[in-house]
């Protein structure tokens, strides 16, 4: 974990240097695939991790509720 | 200080009123021209699962773990002059357990079936010239030993230059574990847990909720024209009924088994980062990494890579692989290898030590036109994934999705 959060620490400070991209740069960053997060054909398999796995999934919202006890 | 003046504002009110109709008169040209836009779209997702195993918990930790699950969830969404969006969701699983077909000992010449239903209604509303979004939800499910109500609420915010974006969402959910709403006659009110037919001697808990409570933050920035990097961090509290009642635990040198009992409190906490970058015209990198831990003493890490290739601008292919590293609960042992004298105990290898991956691939079609007034399909995938964990359960997942649109303009009456 402690690796994680200096990961997580040194990508901010990175960030804050940024490229600055102007709007009609942005032809890959507006693909659909670029676009953070699960796709929605993920789902089920976000539904099994979450059940076969003890972990919560960070970045993707319990949509439904329902024991996965089976 | 100074005092509003009402009488004058009064007196202004015809003078706007007049210079409003006539310049609605004088423009009627340009506000005829004015369009109210009505987007829908539906979404449809299709999917089968099969797993098998041998480690199931309904039986201690041991025996059939055979599932198969077709699931179908649809959602809707209607928006209003593009920055008012309502959304209906349903959803329907079929379940086919051999595991649960275990409770009672009496094996059905089927394996048991059962069917959880789920509903959901939003709505979010855009602000301040499309940059702040605020949302919300209402959820509902429902299975034969559990009933479900949940809500949600977020903001999200859109930089002003465009290049980051931030959301946070707060979710609870209210759920009942009693079982017996979709048994005949299929009463309203739940009858009670259900325990494994041999130990119903006694009722081995006096409550019957369990309450969730999630705080979940995404933060993305743009780094350059072509890679982008997003933070999840992810908090959540449980508290009320955490084990499952018809999860049998069986100890060293004991016959008889009990009732899986775990702590009534957990705190859960999740960061997750996602990399994206185009790395050619044709091929782009999806990476995801997350590091996890609660108080019951389990960790674990998951890396994620997918690879979009875009074959075509409508058809691209994406492999992917998964790999995840998990170290169980300090309250997990497998069969008969607990000590009669633990306070708290489960024998459920979701919970144990493992390491587990899953690789697939997914076809994604997209159509490169706007909507238009008729449905059309605007975009459709199939998936397939394999999933195997150490301690040998196997399973397959088979996906499709649909993704319907249409958009309508009419004139804005006046």
């Amino acid at each position: 974990m402690k690796i994680t959060f200096f990961i997580a620490l040194v990508t901010i400070i990175f960030c804050s240097s940024c490229t600055t991209v102007k709007p009609y740069q942005r032809a890959y960053l507006n693909d659909e695939l670029m676009k953070p997060g699960t796709l929605d054909i993920e789902g089920l398999d976000q539904t099994v991790y979450q059940y076969r796995e003890g972990a919560l999934i960070s970045g993707d919202r319990k949509g439904k509720g329902g024991c996965g006890c089976n | 200080m100074v005092k509003p003046n009402f009488k004058f504002c009064f007196a202004l009110l015809p003078t706007l009123f007049f210079l409003g109709s006539s310049f609605t008169v004088f423009g009627q040209s340009e506000t005829s021209e004015k369009k109210e836009v009505k987007e829908s779209t539906i979404q449809a997702l299709m999917a089968y699962y099969h797993q098998d195993g041998n480690h199931s918990a309904v039986t201690g930790g041991t025996g059939t773990e055979f599932l198969e699950v077709y699931s179908t969830s649809i959602n809707y969404y209607h928006t209003v002059d593009t920055n008012k969006t309502y959304s209906v969701h349903v959803g329907a699983d079929i379940i086919s357990s051999a595991s649960t077909d275990r409770i009672d000992y009496e094996m059905s010449s089927a394996s048991r079936e059962d069917l959880r239903s789920s509903v959901g209604l939003g709505y979010s509303q855009t602000l301040q010239g499309n940059d702040v979004t605020l949302g919300g939800q209402l959820m509902f499910s429902l299975e034969s030993d559990y009933a479900s109500i949940g809500t949600e609420i977020y903001i999200a915010k859109v930089a002003k230059n465009q290049l980051s974006d931030w959301s946070f969402y707060f979710s609870a959910f209210f759920d009942d574990l009693r079982w017996g709403r979709l048994q005949p006659p299929y009463i309203v009110e739940a009858i009670g847990l259900i325990y494994p037919s041999e130990l119903r001697y006694k009722e081995w808990f006096d409550i019957h909720n369990r309450y969730s409570y999630n705080f979940s933050f995404s933060y993305s920035r743009d780094l350059n024209k072509r890679m982008n990097l997003s933070f999840y961090p992810l908090f959540t509290y449980q508290q009320g009924l955490l084990s499952t009642p018809f999860h049998r635990v069986y100890f060293e040198n004991q016959l008889e088994a009990k009732v899986e009992n775990l702590p009534r409190e957990k705190y859960a906490s999740a960061l997750g980062i996602q990399w994206n970058a185009f790395v050619t015209k044709r091929i782009i990198l999806r990476t995801f990494y997350q590091a996890y831990l609660d108080n019951f003493g389990m960790t674990s890490q998951t890396a994620k890579l997918d690879v979009p290739i875009k074959l075509s601008p409508k058809f691209t292919l994406m492999p992917f692989i998964r790999y995840t590293h998990q170290v169980g609960t300090r309250y997990f042992k497998p069969y008969m290898e607990h000590n009669i004298s633990d306070t708290y105990y489960t024998s459920d290898f979701d919970l144990s030590s493992f390491w587990s991956n899953s690789i697939g691939i997914t076809t994604l079609i997209t159509r490169r036109t706007e909507k238009s007034a008729r449905w059309q399909i605007q975009r459709w995938s199939l998936r397939y994934a394999y999933y195997q964990r150490s301690d040998g359960l196997k399973s397959h997942m088979l996906s499709v999705f649909l993704d319907l649109g249409k958009k309508v303009q009419l004139p804005k009456m006046y």
